[in-house]
Protein backbone atom coordinates (compact mmCIF):
# COMPACT_ATOMS: atom_id res chain seq x y z
CA UNK A 1 0.00 0.00 0.00
CA UNK A 2 2.98 2.31 0.97
CA UNK A 3 4.77 1.51 -1.88
CA UNK A 4 2.05 2.17 -4.44
CA UNK A 5 1.36 5.22 -3.43
CA UNK A 6 4.99 6.30 -3.49
CA UNK A 7 4.83 5.02 -7.01
CA UNK A 8 2.20 7.24 -7.86
CA UNK A 9 3.31 10.90 -9.85
CA UNK A 10 4.03 13.07 -7.07
CA UNK A 11 1.50 15.86 -8.37
CA UNK A 12 -2.16 16.21 -9.98
CA UNK A 13 -2.08 19.80 -11.29
CA UNK A 14 0.09 22.52 -12.80
CA UNK A 15 2.80 24.43 -11.51
CA UNK A 16 2.72 28.17 -11.25
CA UNK A 17 5.47 28.17 -14.29
CA UNK A 18 2.88 26.35 -16.18
CA UNK A 19 0.30 28.65 -15.53
CA UNK A 20 2.42 32.02 -16.05
CA UNK A 21 3.24 30.07 -19.21
CA UNK A 22 0.00 29.27 -20.62
CA UNK A 23 -1.21 32.92 -19.51
CA UNK A 24 1.24 34.12 -20.82
CA UNK A 25 0.97 32.60 -24.81
CA UNK A 26 -2.96 33.61 -24.36
CA UNK A 27 -2.07 37.16 -23.34
CA UNK A 28 -0.08 37.57 -26.93
CA UNK A 29 -2.25 35.61 -28.93
CA UNK A 30 -4.98 38.40 -27.70
CA UNK A 31 -2.75 41.10 -27.85
CA UNK A 32 -2.33 40.03 -31.60
CA UNK A 33 -6.05 39.17 -32.36
CA UNK A 34 -7.47 42.82 -30.67
CA UNK A 35 -6.45 45.06 -32.99
CA UNK A 36 -8.06 43.31 -35.90
CA UNK A 37 -11.56 43.16 -33.54
CA UNK A 38 -11.07 46.72 -32.50
CA UNK A 39 -10.51 47.66 -36.74
CA UNK A 40 -13.37 45.54 -37.85
CA UNK A 41 -15.82 47.08 -35.46
CA UNK A 42 -14.08 50.40 -36.81
CA UNK A 43 -15.22 49.10 -40.17
CA UNK A 44 -18.43 48.31 -39.20
CA UNK A 45 -19.31 51.59 -37.69
CA UNK A 46 -17.98 53.65 -40.57
CA UNK A 47 -20.73 50.82 -43.12
CA UNK A 48 -23.22 52.41 -41.13
CA UNK A 49 -22.19 55.55 -41.41
CA UNK A 50 -22.07 55.32 -44.63
CA UNK A 51 -25.10 53.60 -44.64
CA UNK A 52 -26.97 56.94 -43.20
CA UNK A 53 -25.32 58.91 -46.11
CA UNK A 54 -27.21 56.61 -48.23
CA UNK A 55 -30.25 57.00 -46.88
CA UNK A 56 -30.36 60.45 -46.15
CA UNK A 57 -29.36 60.73 -50.49
CA UNK A 58 -32.24 59.15 -51.02
CA UNK A 59 -35.17 61.24 -49.01
CA UNK A 60 -33.24 64.23 -50.99
CA UNK A 61 -34.34 62.20 -53.97
CA UNK A 62 -37.67 61.50 -53.14
CA UNK A 63 -37.76 65.19 -51.86
CA UNK A 64 -36.93 66.12 -55.29
CA UNK A 65 -39.52 63.63 -56.82
CA UNK A 66 -41.96 65.49 -54.73
CA UNK A 67 -41.32 69.24 -54.46
CA UNK A 68 -39.87 69.54 -57.98
CA UNK A 69 -35.86 70.70 -56.32
CA UNK A 70 -33.69 69.60 -53.71
CA UNK A 71 -34.69 70.90 -49.79
CA UNK A 72 -32.53 74.32 -48.74
CA UNK A 73 -30.23 74.15 -46.38
CA UNK A 74 -32.08 76.55 -44.31
CA UNK A 75 -34.02 80.26 -45.27
CA UNK A 76 -32.56 83.23 -45.06
CA UNK A 77 -32.74 86.74 -46.99
CA UNK A 78 -29.97 88.41 -50.05
CA UNK A 79 -27.05 89.29 -48.92
CA UNK A 80 -26.49 92.56 -46.63
CA UNK A 81 -25.31 95.72 -48.85
CA UNK A 82 -24.69 97.88 -45.62
CA UNK A 83 -22.28 96.19 -42.73
CA UNK A 84 -24.88 97.09 -40.03
CA UNK A 85 -28.16 96.14 -40.82
CA UNK A 86 -29.20 93.39 -38.54
CA UNK A 87 -32.92 93.08 -40.58
CA UNK A 88 -31.28 90.81 -43.11
CA UNK A 89 -31.05 88.23 -40.70
CA UNK A 90 -34.37 87.63 -41.28
CA UNK A 91 -35.09 84.12 -42.16
CA UNK A 92 -32.56 82.38 -40.53
CA UNK A 93 -34.70 80.96 -37.61
CA UNK A 94 -36.80 78.66 -39.88
CA UNK A 95 -35.93 74.88 -39.17
CA UNK A 96 -33.48 73.51 -41.83
CA UNK A 97 -33.02 70.86 -44.07
CA UNK A 98 -33.08 67.77 -41.69
CA UNK A 99 -36.43 68.33 -40.67
CA UNK A 100 -37.59 68.85 -44.58
CA UNK A 101 -36.25 65.62 -44.93
CA UNK A 102 -38.09 63.97 -42.32
CA UNK A 103 -40.90 62.24 -43.86
CA UNK A 104 -38.83 60.87 -46.02
CA UNK A 105 -36.57 59.24 -44.10
CA UNK A 106 -39.76 57.26 -42.29
CA UNK A 107 -40.43 60.13 -39.44
CA UNK A 108 -43.56 61.47 -41.02
CA UNK A 109 -44.80 62.00 -37.42
CA UNK A 110 -42.41 63.59 -35.76
CA UNK A 111 -42.35 66.37 -39.13
CA UNK A 112 -45.85 66.95 -38.52
CA UNK A 113 -44.85 68.13 -34.84
CA UNK A 114 -42.89 70.85 -36.45
CA UNK A 115 -44.00 73.87 -38.39
CA UNK A 116 -41.41 74.51 -41.27
CA UNK A 117 -41.65 78.26 -41.51
CA UNK A 118 -42.37 79.37 -38.11
CA UNK A 119 -39.26 80.46 -35.75
CA UNK A 120 -37.47 77.26 -34.50
CA UNK A 121 -37.89 78.43 -31.02
CA UNK A 122 -41.96 78.52 -30.70
CA UNK A 123 -42.06 74.33 -32.31
CA UNK A 124 -42.31 71.99 -30.09
CA UNK A 125 -39.58 71.60 -27.43
CA UNK A 126 -40.03 67.35 -27.79
CA UNK A 127 -39.82 67.86 -32.00
CA UNK A 128 -36.17 70.06 -31.14
CA UNK A 129 -34.76 67.82 -28.91
CA UNK A 130 -35.45 64.79 -30.77
CA UNK A 131 -31.77 63.10 -32.12
CA UNK A 132 -32.64 60.42 -34.93
CA UNK A 133 -29.68 57.46 -35.40
CA UNK A 134 -29.88 58.29 -39.23
CA UNK A 135 -28.58 61.40 -38.77
CA UNK A 136 -25.81 60.55 -36.55
CA UNK A 137 -22.93 58.66 -37.66
CA UNK A 138 -22.24 55.48 -34.94
CA UNK A 139 -18.58 56.74 -34.80
CA UNK A 140 -19.24 59.66 -32.73
CA UNK A 141 -22.31 59.71 -31.69
CA UNK A 142 -25.33 57.56 -30.02
CA UNK A 143 -29.05 59.31 -30.45
CA UNK A 144 -29.08 59.05 -26.51
CA UNK A 145 -26.76 61.75 -25.87
CA UNK A 146 -26.65 64.02 -29.27
CA UNK A 147 -28.96 66.57 -27.76
CA UNK A 148 -27.93 70.37 -26.53
CA UNK A 149 -29.86 71.98 -23.45
CA UNK A 150 -31.15 75.13 -23.81
CA UNK A 151 -28.94 77.67 -22.47
CA UNK A 152 -29.14 81.21 -21.35
CA UNK A 153 -26.14 83.70 -22.89
CA UNK A 154 -25.52 87.20 -21.98
CA UNK A 155 -26.44 89.41 -24.75
CA UNK A 156 -23.44 91.94 -25.42
CA UNK A 157 -23.83 95.18 -27.19
CA UNK A 158 -20.61 96.05 -29.67
CA UNK A 159 -19.40 97.91 -26.99
CA UNK A 160 -19.05 95.08 -24.78
CA UNK A 161 -21.95 96.33 -22.13
CA UNK A 162 -24.15 93.51 -20.95
CA UNK A 163 -27.88 93.84 -22.47
CA UNK A 164 -29.81 91.07 -20.49
CA UNK A 165 -30.22 87.14 -21.13
CA UNK A 166 -31.60 85.31 -23.97
CA UNK A 167 -32.14 82.00 -24.40
CA UNK A 168 -30.79 79.93 -26.96
CA UNK A 169 -33.00 76.93 -27.54
CA UNK A 170 -31.18 73.68 -27.91
CA UNK A 171 -32.19 70.71 -30.02
CA UNK A 172 -30.54 67.42 -31.19
CA UNK A 173 -27.21 67.45 -33.62
CA UNK A 174 -26.30 65.50 -36.47
CA UNK A 175 -23.20 64.46 -38.19
CA UNK A 176 -24.12 64.99 -41.54
CA UNK A 177 -23.71 68.60 -43.12
CA UNK A 178 -25.16 69.57 -46.32
CA UNK A 179 -23.03 70.43 -49.41
CA UNK A 180 -23.17 73.97 -49.49
CA UNK A 181 -20.41 74.78 -52.29
CA UNK A 182 -17.72 76.00 -52.30
CA UNK A 183 -16.08 80.02 -51.55
CA UNK A 184 -17.01 81.48 -55.32
CA UNK A 185 -17.87 84.76 -54.74
CA UNK A 186 -21.75 85.70 -55.17
CA UNK A 187 -23.66 88.62 -55.34
CA UNK A 188 -21.48 91.43 -53.91
CA UNK A 189 -18.07 89.64 -54.67
CA UNK A 190 -17.12 88.74 -51.38
CA UNK A 191 -15.75 85.09 -50.03
CA UNK A 192 -18.13 84.95 -47.44
CA UNK A 193 -21.20 85.40 -50.34
CA UNK A 194 -22.02 82.21 -50.12
CA UNK A 195 -23.68 82.23 -46.80
CA UNK A 196 -26.14 84.10 -47.75
CA UNK A 197 -29.69 83.54 -49.53
CA UNK A 198 -29.34 82.03 -53.09
CA UNK A 199 -25.58 82.63 -53.14
CA UNK A 200 -24.46 78.98 -52.16
CA UNK A 201 -23.15 77.22 -55.25
CA UNK A 202 -23.55 73.54 -53.96
CA UNK A 203 -26.82 71.37 -54.20
CA UNK A 204 -28.30 72.20 -50.50
CA UNK A 205 -28.04 75.86 -50.14
CA UNK A 206 -29.24 78.50 -48.01
CA UNK A 207 -32.06 80.17 -49.58
CA UNK A 208 -34.58 83.23 -49.73
CA UNK A 209 -37.45 82.94 -48.57
CA UNK A 210 -40.80 84.80 -50.54
CA UNK A 211 -42.01 87.63 -48.04
CA UNK A 212 -40.09 90.63 -46.30
CA UNK A 213 -38.94 91.58 -42.65
CA UNK A 214 -42.12 90.95 -41.39
CA UNK A 215 -43.41 88.25 -42.81
CA UNK A 216 -42.50 85.45 -44.72
CA UNK A 217 -44.96 83.54 -47.23
CA UNK A 218 -44.56 80.02 -46.86
CA UNK A 219 -42.48 79.24 -50.18
CA UNK A 220 -38.97 79.61 -50.78
CA UNK A 221 -37.04 80.66 -54.11
CA UNK A 222 -33.46 79.70 -55.19
CA UNK A 223 -34.45 76.25 -55.97
CA UNK A 224 -31.82 73.78 -56.86
CA UNK A 225 -33.52 70.81 -59.47
CA UNK A 226 -31.19 68.05 -60.57
CA UNK A 227 -31.72 69.68 -64.34
CA UNK A 228 -29.51 72.88 -62.22
CA UNK A 229 -26.12 70.40 -61.70
CA UNK A 230 -25.04 70.87 -64.92
CA UNK A 231 -21.52 69.43 -63.62
CA UNK A 232 -23.29 65.90 -63.46
CA UNK A 233 -24.37 64.70 -60.77
CA UNK A 234 -22.44 61.50 -60.06
CA UNK A 235 -19.37 64.71 -59.86
CA UNK A 236 -20.98 66.48 -57.04
CA UNK A 237 -21.38 65.94 -53.60
CA UNK A 238 -24.80 66.41 -52.13
CA UNK A 239 -24.24 65.58 -48.35
CA UNK A 240 -20.88 64.92 -46.27
CA UNK A 241 -19.62 64.17 -42.82
CA UNK A 242 -18.94 67.14 -40.69
CA UNK A 243 -15.68 68.01 -39.18
CA UNK A 244 -15.93 68.30 -35.41
CA UNK A 245 -12.77 68.60 -33.30
CA UNK A 246 -12.17 67.10 -30.09
CA UNK A 247 -13.93 68.42 -27.19
CA UNK A 248 -16.45 70.18 -29.22
CA UNK A 249 -19.44 67.51 -29.94
CA UNK A 250 -22.94 69.07 -28.79
CA UNK A 251 -21.19 72.65 -29.55
CA UNK A 252 -21.97 75.47 -31.84
CA UNK A 253 -20.64 76.19 -34.14
CA UNK A 254 -19.20 72.50 -34.93
CA UNK A 255 -22.34 70.46 -33.46
CA UNK A 256 -24.97 72.11 -32.36
CA UNK A 257 -28.87 72.44 -32.95
CA UNK A 258 -29.09 70.84 -36.35
CA UNK A 259 -32.75 71.43 -37.12
CA UNK A 260 -31.97 75.49 -36.14
CA UNK A 261 -31.81 77.39 -39.06
CA UNK A 262 -29.31 79.84 -37.39
CA UNK A 263 -26.24 78.75 -37.66
CA UNK A 264 -25.13 77.75 -40.20
CA UNK A 265 -22.00 75.48 -39.70
CA UNK A 266 -24.22 72.97 -37.17
CA UNK A 267 -26.20 71.34 -40.45
CA UNK A 268 -23.99 72.75 -43.55
CA UNK A 269 -20.37 72.94 -44.87
CA UNK A 270 -18.38 74.25 -47.72
CA UNK A 271 -15.18 72.55 -49.38
CA UNK A 272 -13.02 74.15 -52.23
CA UNK A 273 -9.94 76.65 -52.01
CA UNK A 274 -8.88 77.94 -48.43
CA UNK A 275 -11.43 74.68 -46.87
CA UNK A 276 -9.40 71.91 -47.32
CA UNK A 277 -10.71 68.23 -45.67
CA UNK A 278 -10.11 68.02 -42.43
CA UNK A 279 -7.62 65.46 -41.54
CA UNK A 280 -8.72 63.92 -38.01
CA UNK A 281 -10.88 65.66 -35.38
CA UNK A 282 -7.57 67.21 -33.99
CA UNK A 283 -6.50 69.45 -37.26
CA UNK A 284 -5.79 73.17 -36.17
CA UNK A 285 -6.10 73.71 -40.35
CA UNK A 286 -9.64 73.11 -40.40
CA UNK A 287 -12.19 75.26 -39.21
CA UNK A 288 -16.07 74.79 -38.61
CA UNK A 289 -16.42 75.58 -42.22
CA UNK A 290 -14.76 71.83 -43.10
CA UNK A 291 -15.92 68.59 -43.89
CA UNK A 292 -13.89 66.05 -42.47
CA UNK A 293 -14.68 62.75 -40.11
CA UNK A 294 -13.93 60.74 -37.06
CA UNK A 295 -12.15 57.70 -39.59
CA UNK A 296 -8.55 57.04 -40.58
CA UNK A 297 -7.16 59.16 -43.85
CA UNK A 298 -11.53 59.37 -45.48
CA UNK A 299 -14.58 61.53 -45.36
CA UNK A 300 -17.81 59.85 -46.59
CA UNK A 301 -19.63 62.14 -49.63
CA UNK A 302 -23.09 60.87 -50.99
CA UNK A 303 -22.81 62.30 -54.42
CA UNK A 304 -25.80 64.01 -55.94
CA UNK A 305 -26.55 60.41 -57.82
CA UNK A 306 -27.14 58.52 -54.35
CA UNK A 307 -24.12 57.11 -54.42
CA UNK A 308 -22.07 56.63 -51.36
CA UNK A 309 -18.06 57.69 -51.77
CA UNK A 310 -15.09 57.81 -49.46
CA UNK A 311 -13.20 60.56 -50.21
CA UNK A 312 -9.09 60.73 -49.25
CA UNK A 313 -8.63 63.94 -46.66
CA UNK A 314 -5.58 64.86 -49.15
CA UNK A 315 -7.44 65.43 -52.03
CA UNK A 316 -6.71 68.82 -53.48
CA UNK A 317 -8.48 71.81 -52.78
CA UNK A 318 -9.44 72.60 -56.96
CA UNK A 319 -10.96 69.06 -57.12
CA UNK A 320 -12.78 69.34 -53.70
CA UNK A 321 -14.01 72.84 -55.17
CA UNK A 322 -15.00 71.33 -58.19
CA UNK A 323 -17.04 68.31 -56.33
CA UNK A 324 -18.89 70.80 -54.10
CA UNK A 325 -19.60 73.09 -57.12
CA UNK A 326 -22.63 72.37 -58.94
CA UNK A 327 -22.14 74.23 -61.60
CA UNK A 328 -18.57 75.73 -62.26
CA UNK A 329 -18.04 74.03 -65.45
CA UNK A 330 -15.49 71.95 -63.96
CA UNK A 331 -15.75 68.14 -64.23
CA UNK A 332 -13.77 65.70 -61.81
CA UNK A 333 -12.72 62.39 -63.33
CA UNK A 334 -10.89 60.36 -60.91
CA UNK A 335 -10.91 61.30 -57.44
CA UNK B 1 0.04 46.33 -25.85
CA UNK B 2 -0.58 50.06 -27.15
CA UNK B 3 3.02 49.96 -28.34
CA UNK B 4 1.93 46.79 -30.67
CA UNK B 5 -1.40 48.12 -31.87
CA UNK B 6 0.24 50.93 -32.71
CA UNK B 7 3.07 49.42 -34.42
CA UNK B 8 0.00 47.19 -35.99
CA UNK B 9 -2.44 50.46 -37.24
CA UNK B 10 0.80 52.20 -38.58
CA UNK B 11 2.41 49.46 -40.75
CA UNK B 12 -1.40 48.88 -42.34
CA UNK B 13 -2.11 52.37 -42.75
CA UNK B 14 1.45 52.69 -44.68
CA UNK B 15 1.07 49.43 -46.85
CA UNK B 16 -2.19 50.49 -47.80
CA UNK B 17 -1.61 54.67 -48.65
CA UNK B 18 -1.96 55.98 -52.47
CA UNK B 19 1.43 57.05 -53.26
CA UNK B 20 2.44 60.34 -52.20
CA UNK B 21 4.87 63.40 -53.22
CA UNK B 22 7.80 64.05 -50.52
CA UNK B 23 7.20 67.10 -48.83
CA UNK B 24 9.20 69.69 -46.82
CA UNK B 25 8.62 71.25 -43.51
CA UNK B 26 7.18 75.37 -44.42
CA UNK B 27 6.46 78.13 -41.91
CA UNK B 28 6.30 81.20 -42.38
CA UNK B 29 4.43 84.61 -42.48
CA UNK B 30 1.44 86.23 -44.22
CA UNK B 31 1.60 90.25 -44.02
CA UNK B 32 0.11 93.16 -45.87
CA UNK B 33 2.55 95.63 -48.00
CA UNK B 34 3.20 97.96 -45.46
CA UNK B 35 4.26 95.04 -42.83
CA UNK B 36 1.57 94.60 -40.89
CA UNK B 37 0.57 90.69 -40.16
CA UNK B 38 -2.78 89.57 -41.35
CA UNK B 39 -4.50 88.08 -38.24
CA UNK B 40 -6.87 85.78 -39.59
CA UNK B 41 -7.46 83.06 -42.08
CA UNK B 42 -6.41 80.17 -43.85
CA UNK B 43 -2.81 80.16 -46.33
CA UNK B 44 -3.18 77.70 -49.15
CA UNK B 45 -0.48 76.78 -51.80
CA UNK B 46 -0.90 74.73 -54.92
CA UNK B 47 2.05 72.95 -56.30
CA UNK B 48 2.33 73.56 -60.32
CA UNK B 49 3.88 70.35 -60.83
CA UNK B 50 2.37 67.75 -58.75
CA UNK B 51 -1.34 69.58 -58.21
CA UNK B 52 -0.95 68.75 -54.32
CA UNK B 53 -2.68 71.55 -51.98
CA UNK B 54 -1.03 72.40 -48.77
CA UNK B 55 -3.02 74.52 -45.94
CA UNK B 56 -2.20 76.15 -42.88
CA UNK B 57 -4.06 78.53 -40.79
CA UNK B 58 -3.14 82.00 -40.00
CA UNK B 59 -2.29 82.87 -36.64
CA UNK B 60 -2.41 85.91 -34.48
CA UNK B 61 0.67 87.23 -35.53
CA UNK B 62 0.94 86.47 -38.87
CA UNK B 63 2.65 83.26 -38.80
CA UNK B 64 1.35 79.82 -40.39
CA UNK B 65 2.55 75.77 -40.78
CA UNK B 66 1.96 74.18 -43.57
CA UNK B 67 0.50 70.58 -43.76
CA UNK B 68 -0.63 68.39 -46.64
CA UNK B 69 -0.92 65.10 -45.63
CA UNK B 70 -1.09 65.82 -42.01
CA UNK B 71 -1.65 68.79 -40.55
CA UNK B 72 2.70 70.09 -40.47
CA UNK B 73 4.28 68.01 -42.84
CA UNK B 74 4.93 70.88 -45.09
CA UNK B 75 4.58 71.16 -48.91
CA UNK B 76 5.73 69.82 -52.08
CA UNK B 77 8.83 70.91 -53.57
CA UNK B 78 9.00 73.44 -56.25
CA UNK B 79 6.86 76.44 -57.22
CA UNK B 80 3.48 77.19 -55.59
CA UNK B 81 0.60 79.50 -56.59
CA UNK B 82 -0.75 80.84 -53.04
CA UNK B 83 -3.92 82.10 -51.85
CA UNK B 84 -5.10 84.14 -48.47
CA UNK B 85 -8.81 83.29 -47.54
CA UNK B 86 -10.58 85.13 -45.12
CA UNK B 87 -14.24 83.80 -43.84
CA UNK B 88 -15.87 86.39 -41.33
CA UNK B 89 -19.10 86.21 -41.13
CA UNK B 90 -20.94 88.01 -37.73
CA UNK B 91 -24.03 85.17 -36.97
CA UNK B 92 -24.71 87.03 -34.24
CA UNK B 93 -22.57 83.97 -31.74
CA UNK B 94 -20.67 86.52 -29.34
CA UNK B 95 -17.31 84.13 -28.95
CA UNK B 96 -17.08 84.99 -32.77
CA UNK B 97 -17.58 88.90 -33.06
CA UNK B 98 -13.91 89.22 -31.82
CA UNK B 99 -11.29 91.81 -33.56
CA UNK B 100 -10.16 90.06 -36.56
CA UNK B 101 -7.85 93.10 -37.98
CA UNK B 102 -7.46 94.21 -41.18
CA UNK B 103 -9.44 92.32 -43.87
CA UNK B 104 -7.80 90.75 -46.74
CA UNK B 105 -9.16 91.67 -49.81
CA UNK B 106 -11.33 88.97 -52.10
CA UNK B 107 -8.64 88.48 -55.13
CA UNK B 108 -6.11 87.05 -52.84
CA UNK B 109 -9.15 84.26 -52.23
CA UNK B 110 -8.92 83.05 -55.94
CA UNK B 111 -5.36 81.25 -57.47
CA UNK B 112 -6.84 83.31 -61.16
CA UNK B 113 -6.56 86.57 -59.29
CA UNK B 114 -4.36 86.50 -56.21
CA UNK B 115 -0.85 86.64 -58.48
CA UNK B 116 0.99 84.94 -55.55
CA UNK B 117 3.72 82.55 -56.20
CA UNK B 118 6.34 80.59 -53.84
CA UNK B 119 9.19 78.20 -53.78
CA UNK B 120 9.33 75.18 -51.41
CA UNK B 121 13.04 74.47 -51.42
CA UNK B 122 13.78 70.57 -50.76
CA UNK B 123 15.53 71.22 -47.24
CA UNK B 124 14.56 70.69 -43.94
CA UNK B 125 13.50 74.18 -43.12
CA UNK B 126 11.66 76.89 -45.40
CA UNK B 127 10.57 79.90 -44.11
CA UNK B 128 8.48 82.19 -46.29
CA UNK B 129 7.01 85.72 -46.14
CA UNK B 130 3.79 86.05 -48.33
CA UNK B 131 3.21 89.81 -48.82
CA UNK B 132 -0.60 90.71 -50.09
CA UNK B 133 0.32 93.70 -52.60
CA UNK B 134 -2.54 95.42 -53.50
CA UNK B 135 -3.21 95.64 -57.33
CA UNK B 136 -1.99 99.14 -57.80
CA UNK B 137 0.48 98.77 -56.15
CA UNK B 138 2.40 96.44 -57.98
Amino acid sequence: MTRHSISRPARQGFTLIELLVVIAIIGVLVALLMPAVQQARAAARRAQCANNLKQLALAAHSFHDTHGAFPPARLILDVPRTQNNSGTFVGLDEPTWLVRLLPFVEQAALHRQWDEYAPYGTNPETARNQALPVFLCPERDSANDAVVEDESVIIRLPCGCPRGFQVVPGGAVTDYAANHGDLSPGAVGAPTDFYWGGNGTGVLISSRPIGDETAIERKWRDKVRIADITDGTSGTFLIGESHVPFGQLNKTPYNGPAYFGRHLTNFARIAGPGVPLAHNPGDQRADAYSFGSSHAGIVQFALADGSVRAVSTSTSTRVLGNLASRNDGETVGEF
Amino acid sequence: MRLLLVTWISLVAAGCGPARVPTYPVSGRVVFSDGEPVRTGTIELESEEFGTTATGTIREDGSFVLGTYTPDDGAAPGRHRAIVVQIIINDGLSEHTKDHGRTVPPLFGDYDTSNLTVVVEERDENDLTVTLEQPENR
